[in-house]
Protein backbone atom coordinates (compact mmCIF):
# COMPACT_ATOMS: atom_id res chain seq x y z
CA UNK A 1 0.00 0.00 0.00
CA UNK A 2 1.73 3.11 -1.22
CA UNK A 3 -0.78 5.80 -0.31
CA UNK A 4 0.83 8.37 -2.54
CA UNK A 5 3.96 8.70 -0.47
CA UNK A 6 7.52 7.72 -1.36
CA UNK A 7 8.92 4.31 -0.40
CA UNK A 8 10.52 5.45 2.84
CA UNK A 9 7.37 7.24 3.97
CA UNK A 10 5.15 4.35 2.93
CA UNK A 11 7.26 1.99 5.10
CA UNK A 12 6.96 4.40 7.96
CA UNK A 13 3.19 4.72 7.51
CA UNK A 14 2.79 0.94 7.51
CA UNK A 15 4.85 0.65 10.69
CA UNK A 16 2.92 3.39 12.43
CA UNK A 17 -0.34 1.82 11.32
CA UNK A 18 0.68 -1.55 12.75
CA UNK A 19 1.72 0.12 15.96
CA UNK A 20 -1.58 1.95 16.28
CA UNK A 21 -3.58 -1.18 15.48
CA UNK A 22 -1.76 -2.88 18.33
CA UNK A 23 -2.13 -0.03 20.79
CA UNK A 24 -5.78 0.58 20.06
CA UNK A 25 -6.88 -3.00 19.54
CA UNK A 26 -8.75 -2.93 22.85
CA UNK A 27 -10.95 -0.05 21.71
CA UNK A 28 -11.80 -1.59 18.35
CA UNK A 29 -15.51 -2.34 18.25
CA UNK A 30 -16.45 -4.95 15.69
CA UNK A 31 -20.09 -3.86 15.91
CA UNK A 32 -19.13 -0.45 14.58
CA UNK A 33 -16.97 -1.49 11.68
CA UNK A 34 -15.17 -4.37 10.07
CA UNK A 35 -11.50 -4.72 11.03
CA UNK A 36 -10.48 -3.89 7.48
CA UNK A 37 -12.46 -0.65 7.63
CA UNK A 38 -10.83 0.27 10.90
CA UNK A 39 -7.33 -0.42 9.59
CA UNK A 40 -8.09 1.49 6.41
CA UNK A 41 -9.02 4.61 8.40
CA UNK A 42 -5.94 4.31 10.63
CA UNK A 43 -3.63 3.99 7.61
CA UNK A 44 -5.34 6.92 5.91
CA UNK A 45 -4.98 9.11 9.00
CA UNK A 46 -1.32 8.16 9.48
CA UNK A 47 -0.62 9.09 5.91
CA UNK A 48 -2.38 12.44 6.20
CA UNK A 49 -0.53 13.17 9.44
CA UNK A 50 2.74 12.42 7.71
CA UNK A 51 2.06 14.83 4.87
CA UNK A 52 0.52 17.65 6.87
CA UNK A 53 2.27 17.51 10.21
CA UNK A 54 -0.52 19.64 11.56
CA UNK A 55 -4.04 19.16 12.78
CA UNK A 56 -6.16 16.85 10.71
CA UNK A 57 -9.78 17.87 10.22
CA UNK A 58 -11.61 14.91 11.57
CA UNK A 59 -15.10 14.17 12.68
CA UNK A 60 -15.29 13.33 16.38
CA UNK A 61 -17.93 10.61 16.71
CA UNK A 62 -18.31 11.53 20.38
CA UNK A 63 -18.75 15.26 19.76
CA UNK A 64 -21.59 16.48 21.98
CA UNK A 65 -22.86 18.75 19.20
CA UNK A 66 -23.24 15.83 16.80
CA UNK A 67 -26.62 15.93 15.14
CA UNK A 68 -28.47 13.80 12.63
CA UNK A 69 -29.51 10.22 12.98
CA UNK A 70 -26.91 7.53 13.15
CA UNK A 71 -28.29 4.08 12.52
CA UNK A 72 -27.91 1.37 15.11
CA UNK A 73 -24.74 -0.61 14.70
CA UNK A 74 -25.54 -3.99 13.21
CA UNK A 75 -24.38 -6.49 15.75
CA UNK A 76 -24.33 -9.39 13.39
CA UNK A 77 -20.89 -10.87 12.82
CA UNK A 78 -22.21 -13.50 10.42
CA UNK A 79 -23.95 -10.90 8.27
CA UNK A 80 -20.78 -8.83 8.36
CA UNK A 81 -18.71 -11.78 7.13
CA UNK A 82 -21.12 -12.51 4.32
CA UNK A 83 -21.13 -8.85 3.44
CA UNK A 84 -17.31 -8.79 3.30
CA UNK A 85 -17.30 -11.75 0.96
CA UNK A 86 -19.91 -10.22 -1.29
CA UNK A 87 -18.07 -6.92 -1.27
CA UNK A 88 -14.83 -8.59 -2.28
CA UNK A 89 -16.57 -10.50 -5.04
CA UNK A 90 -18.17 -7.27 -6.26
CA UNK A 91 -14.78 -5.52 -6.26
CA UNK A 92 -13.30 -8.34 -8.30
CA UNK A 93 -16.19 -8.06 -10.71
CA UNK A 94 -15.88 -4.33 -11.41
CA UNK A 95 -15.02 -3.34 -14.98
CA UNK A 96 -11.32 -2.48 -15.11
CA UNK A 97 -11.96 1.08 -16.26
CA UNK A 98 -13.84 1.67 -13.01
CA UNK A 99 -11.69 -0.48 -10.75
CA UNK A 100 -8.44 1.21 -11.76
CA UNK A 101 -9.80 4.67 -10.97
CA UNK A 102 -11.14 3.59 -7.59
CA UNK A 103 -7.72 2.12 -6.77
CA UNK A 104 -6.05 5.41 -7.68
CA UNK A 105 -8.54 7.34 -5.59
CA UNK A 106 -8.05 5.17 -2.52
CA UNK A 107 -4.37 4.46 -2.58
CA UNK A 108 -2.52 7.13 -4.53
CA UNK A 109 -3.65 10.11 -2.52
CA UNK A 110 -5.27 11.61 -5.60
CA UNK A 111 -8.46 13.61 -5.61
CA UNK A 112 -10.95 13.15 -8.44
CA UNK A 113 -9.53 16.24 -10.05
CA UNK A 114 -5.95 15.03 -9.85
CA UNK A 115 -6.90 11.63 -11.25
CA UNK A 116 -8.54 13.35 -14.21
CA UNK A 117 -5.34 15.29 -14.87
CA UNK A 118 -3.08 12.27 -14.46
CA UNK A 119 -5.21 9.97 -16.60
CA UNK A 120 -6.00 12.64 -19.20
CA UNK A 121 -9.69 11.98 -18.71
CA UNK A 122 -12.45 14.56 -18.39
CA UNK A 123 -13.34 15.19 -14.74
CA UNK A 124 -16.93 14.16 -15.47
CA UNK A 125 -15.75 10.77 -16.73
CA UNK A 126 -13.68 10.17 -13.60
CA UNK A 127 -16.60 11.16 -11.39
CA UNK A 128 -19.12 9.00 -13.19
CA UNK A 129 -16.90 5.89 -13.31
CA UNK A 130 -16.12 6.11 -9.62
CA UNK A 131 -19.76 6.84 -8.84
CA UNK A 132 -20.87 3.78 -10.81
CA UNK A 133 -18.36 1.62 -8.98
CA UNK A 134 -19.50 2.96 -5.60
CA UNK A 135 -23.16 2.42 -6.44
CA UNK A 136 -22.40 -1.16 -7.34
CA UNK A 137 -20.34 -1.79 -4.20
CA UNK A 138 -22.76 -0.01 -1.88
CA UNK A 139 -25.48 -2.36 -2.98
CA UNK A 140 -23.59 -5.07 -1.12
CA UNK A 141 -23.64 -2.99 2.05
CA UNK A 142 -27.30 -2.16 2.05
CA UNK A 143 -28.57 -5.32 3.68
CA UNK A 144 -26.84 -4.33 6.88
CA UNK A 145 -28.28 -0.87 7.08
CA UNK B 1 -31.03 16.93 8.91
CA UNK B 2 -29.44 19.55 6.66
CA UNK B 3 -31.17 20.31 3.43
CA UNK B 4 -27.96 20.18 1.45
CA UNK B 5 -25.43 17.45 1.21
CA UNK B 6 -21.89 17.13 0.09
CA UNK B 7 -21.43 15.61 -3.32
CA UNK B 8 -20.36 12.00 -3.66
CA UNK B 9 -16.94 12.75 -5.08
CA UNK B 10 -16.22 15.20 -2.27
CA UNK B 11 -17.18 12.63 0.36
CA UNK B 12 -15.03 10.06 -1.41
CA UNK B 13 -12.02 12.39 -1.45
CA UNK B 14 -12.66 13.12 2.22
CA UNK B 15 -12.86 9.41 3.09
CA UNK B 16 -9.72 8.58 1.12
CA UNK B 17 -7.88 11.49 2.69
CA UNK B 18 -7.07 13.45 -0.45
CA UNK B 19 -8.88 16.72 0.20
CA UNK B 20 -6.84 19.81 1.04
CA UNK B 21 -7.09 20.55 4.78
CA UNK B 22 -9.41 23.58 4.50
CA UNK B 23 -11.92 21.68 2.36
CA UNK B 24 -11.59 18.63 4.54
CA UNK B 25 -12.46 20.84 7.51
CA UNK B 26 -15.65 22.00 5.80
CA UNK B 27 -16.66 18.42 5.15
CA UNK B 28 -15.85 17.34 8.71
CA UNK B 29 -17.95 20.23 10.06
CA UNK B 30 -20.82 19.26 7.80
CA UNK B 31 -20.56 15.63 8.90
CA UNK B 32 -21.01 16.73 12.50
CA UNK B 33 -24.55 17.77 11.61
CA UNK B 34 -25.45 15.30 8.90
CA UNK B 35 -26.11 11.66 9.65
CA UNK B 36 -26.72 10.87 6.03
CA UNK B 37 -23.31 12.06 4.87
CA UNK B 38 -21.71 10.32 7.86
CA UNK B 39 -23.28 7.08 6.68
CA UNK B 40 -21.99 7.71 3.18
CA UNK B 41 -18.46 8.27 4.45
CA UNK B 42 -18.70 5.13 6.60
CA UNK B 43 -19.71 3.06 3.60
CA UNK B 44 -16.84 4.45 1.53
CA UNK B 45 -14.45 3.56 4.35
CA UNK B 46 -15.87 0.05 4.44
CA UNK B 47 -15.28 -0.25 0.72
CA UNK B 48 -11.76 1.15 1.21
CA UNK B 49 -11.10 -1.54 3.80
CA UNK B 50 -12.30 -4.26 1.45
CA UNK B 51 -10.09 -2.79 -1.28
CA UNK B 52 -7.17 -2.83 1.11
CA UNK B 53 -7.64 -6.56 1.51
CA UNK B 54 -8.00 -7.01 -2.22
CA UNK B 55 -4.86 -5.24 -3.45
CA UNK B 56 -1.61 -7.08 -3.99
CA UNK B 57 0.81 -6.90 -1.09
CA UNK B 58 4.06 -4.99 -1.59
CA UNK B 59 7.19 -6.37 0.10
CA UNK B 60 8.47 -4.33 3.00
CA UNK B 61 12.13 -3.54 3.58
CA UNK B 62 14.28 -6.22 5.21
CA UNK B 63 13.98 -5.96 8.97
CA UNK B 64 10.67 -4.14 8.88
CA UNK B 65 8.96 -6.75 11.02
CA UNK B 66 11.74 -6.77 13.63
CA UNK B 67 11.67 -3.02 13.71
CA UNK B 68 7.91 -3.00 14.23
CA UNK B 69 8.24 -5.53 17.04
CA UNK B 70 10.92 -3.38 18.65
CA UNK B 71 8.62 -0.40 18.62
CA UNK B 72 5.76 -2.51 19.92
CA UNK B 73 7.84 -3.54 22.90
CA UNK B 74 7.85 0.04 24.14
CA UNK B 75 4.28 0.81 23.19
CA UNK B 76 1.51 1.17 25.67
CA UNK B 77 -1.88 -0.31 25.10
CA UNK B 78 -4.62 2.25 24.79
CA UNK B 79 -8.10 1.46 25.89
CA UNK B 80 -9.85 4.78 25.59
CA UNK B 81 -11.80 5.83 22.54
CA UNK B 82 -12.55 9.42 21.53
CA UNK B 83 -12.74 11.93 24.32
CA UNK B 84 -16.00 13.60 23.47
CA UNK B 85 -14.34 16.77 24.74
CA UNK B 86 -15.16 19.84 22.74
CA UNK B 87 -12.64 22.28 24.09
CA UNK B 88 -12.93 25.00 21.53
CA UNK B 89 -13.15 28.70 22.23
CA UNK B 90 -16.40 29.99 23.64
CA UNK B 91 -18.02 33.01 22.11
CA UNK B 92 -20.16 35.35 24.12
CA UNK B 93 -22.91 35.39 21.52
CA UNK B 94 -23.92 31.80 21.73
CA UNK B 95 -21.61 30.33 19.15
CA UNK B 96 -20.30 27.94 21.72
CA UNK B 97 -21.40 24.77 20.09
CA UNK B 98 -19.13 24.61 17.12
CA UNK B 99 -18.50 21.19 15.68
CA UNK B 100 -15.38 19.70 17.22
CA UNK B 101 -13.24 19.71 14.03
CA UNK B 102 -13.73 23.47 13.75
CA UNK B 103 -13.23 24.26 17.42
CA UNK B 104 -10.04 22.21 17.47
CA UNK B 105 -8.66 24.25 14.60
CA UNK B 106 -9.70 27.51 16.23
CA UNK B 107 -8.16 26.47 19.53
CA UNK B 108 -4.89 25.54 17.81
CA UNK B 109 -4.40 28.89 16.13
CA UNK B 110 -1.54 30.84 17.58
CA UNK B 111 -3.39 34.10 17.10
CA UNK B 112 -6.14 35.17 19.40
CA UNK B 113 -9.63 34.27 18.28
CA UNK B 114 -10.88 37.74 17.47
CA UNK B 115 -13.38 38.71 14.83
CA UNK B 116 -12.00 40.97 12.15
CA UNK B 117 -14.46 43.32 10.51
CA UNK B 118 -14.60 42.76 6.76
CA UNK B 119 -17.59 44.83 5.76
CA UNK B 120 -20.69 46.21 7.35
CA UNK B 121 -22.25 43.39 9.33
CA UNK B 122 -19.60 40.89 8.29
CA UNK B 123 -16.77 39.70 10.47
CA UNK B 124 -14.26 36.99 9.85
CA UNK B 125 -11.75 34.73 11.57
CA UNK B 126 -9.14 32.96 9.49
CA UNK B 127 -9.17 29.31 10.42
CA UNK B 128 -6.65 27.80 8.04
CA UNK B 129 -4.80 30.17 5.80
CA UNK B 130 -1.57 28.40 5.07
CA UNK B 131 -2.58 26.17 2.22
CA UNK B 132 -1.44 27.08 -1.30
CA UNK B 133 -4.77 26.93 -2.98
CA UNK B 134 -7.41 26.80 -0.31
CA UNK B 135 -8.12 28.56 2.89
CA UNK B 136 -10.96 28.33 5.35
CA UNK B 137 -12.42 31.09 7.41
CA UNK B 138 -15.38 31.49 9.69
CA UNK B 139 -17.64 34.45 9.01
CA UNK B 140 -20.22 36.02 11.23
CA UNK B 141 -22.94 37.72 9.30
CA UNK B 142 -25.46 39.99 11.00
CA UNK B 143 -29.18 39.50 10.41
CA UNK B 144 -30.32 40.74 7.03
CA UNK B 145 -26.85 41.24 5.62
CA UNK B 146 -26.26 39.41 2.36
CA UNK B 147 -23.48 36.95 1.88
CA UNK B 148 -20.51 38.77 0.33
CA UNK B 149 -20.19 38.85 -3.42
CA UNK B 150 -18.89 35.65 -4.84
CA UNK B 151 -19.04 33.66 -8.01
CA UNK B 152 -19.92 30.04 -8.46
CA UNK B 153 -17.35 29.05 -11.02
CA UNK B 154 -13.59 28.99 -10.95
CA UNK B 155 -12.84 30.90 -7.79
CA UNK B 156 -15.56 29.19 -5.95
CA UNK B 157 -16.78 29.45 -2.41
CA UNK B 158 -17.69 26.44 -0.44
CA UNK B 159 -19.31 27.02 2.81
CA UNK B 160 -20.96 25.61 5.81
CA UNK B 161 -23.50 27.69 7.54
CA UNK B 162 -24.84 27.76 11.05
CA UNK B 163 -27.50 30.06 12.32
CA UNK B 164 -27.85 30.51 16.04
CA UNK B 165 -26.87 27.77 18.42
CA UNK B 166 -30.18 26.01 18.76
CA UNK B 167 -31.26 25.51 15.18
CA UNK B 168 -28.58 24.15 13.01
CA UNK B 169 -28.66 24.51 9.30
CA UNK B 170 -25.69 23.36 7.42
CA UNK B 171 -24.94 23.72 3.81
CA UNK B 172 -22.08 22.14 2.10
CA UNK B 173 -21.62 23.58 -1.29
CA UNK B 174 -20.24 21.33 -3.97
CA UNK B 175 -16.49 21.61 -3.86
CA UNK B 176 -15.39 20.76 -7.32
CA UNK B 177 -18.23 21.95 -9.43
CA UNK B 178 -20.82 24.64 -9.31
CA UNK B 179 -24.50 23.98 -9.02
CA UNK B 180 -25.78 27.45 -9.33
CA UNK B 181 -29.31 27.11 -8.09
CA UNK B 182 -28.41 25.25 -4.96
CA UNK B 183 -26.02 27.80 -3.59
CA UNK B 184 -27.80 30.87 -4.88
CA UNK B 185 -31.04 30.04 -3.19
CA UNK B 186 -29.18 30.14 0.08
CA UNK B 187 -27.16 33.21 -0.77
CA UNK B 188 -30.24 35.27 -1.35
CA UNK B 189 -31.83 34.60 1.97
CA UNK B 190 -29.19 34.41 4.64
CA UNK B 191 -31.40 33.74 7.62
CA UNK B 192 -33.07 37.14 8.06
CA UNK B 193 -33.83 36.78 11.76
CA UNK B 194 -30.64 35.35 13.13
CA UNK B 195 -26.99 35.92 12.77
CA UNK B 196 -25.54 33.53 10.27
CA UNK B 197 -22.23 31.83 10.57
CA UNK B 198 -20.51 30.60 7.50
CA UNK B 199 -17.41 28.48 7.34
CA UNK B 200 -16.06 28.92 3.93
CA UNK B 201 -13.16 28.00 1.85
CA UNK B 202 -12.50 30.12 -1.20
CA UNK B 203 -10.39 28.36 -3.76
CA UNK B 204 -7.55 30.58 -4.83
CA UNK B 205 -6.52 29.19 -8.17
CA UNK B 206 -8.25 26.34 -9.85
CA UNK B 207 -5.77 23.78 -11.09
Amino acid sequence: MRLGTDDRSAEEVVQETMLTVWRKAASFDSRQAAASTWIFTIARNKRIDRIRRELRPELDPNDPVLAGATPEAADVPLLRRQQDERLRAAIAGLPEEQASLVRLAFFQDLSHREIALEQSLPLGTVKSRIRLALLRLRRELEDLE
Amino acid sequence: MPRFHAQDDVLFDYASGSLPAPVSLLVAAHLSFCGQCRDDVASIETIGGAYLEAIDPVPMEAGALESAFDRLAGAEVETSTGTGQNAGPKFADGLDRLPSPLSRFLAARDRATVWTRRARGIEEIDVIADDDRFSASLMRIQPGVSIPNHTHTGRNLRWFCKAGSATVTSITAPVMSATRTRICRTCRSPTPMRRAYALWSPMGRSS
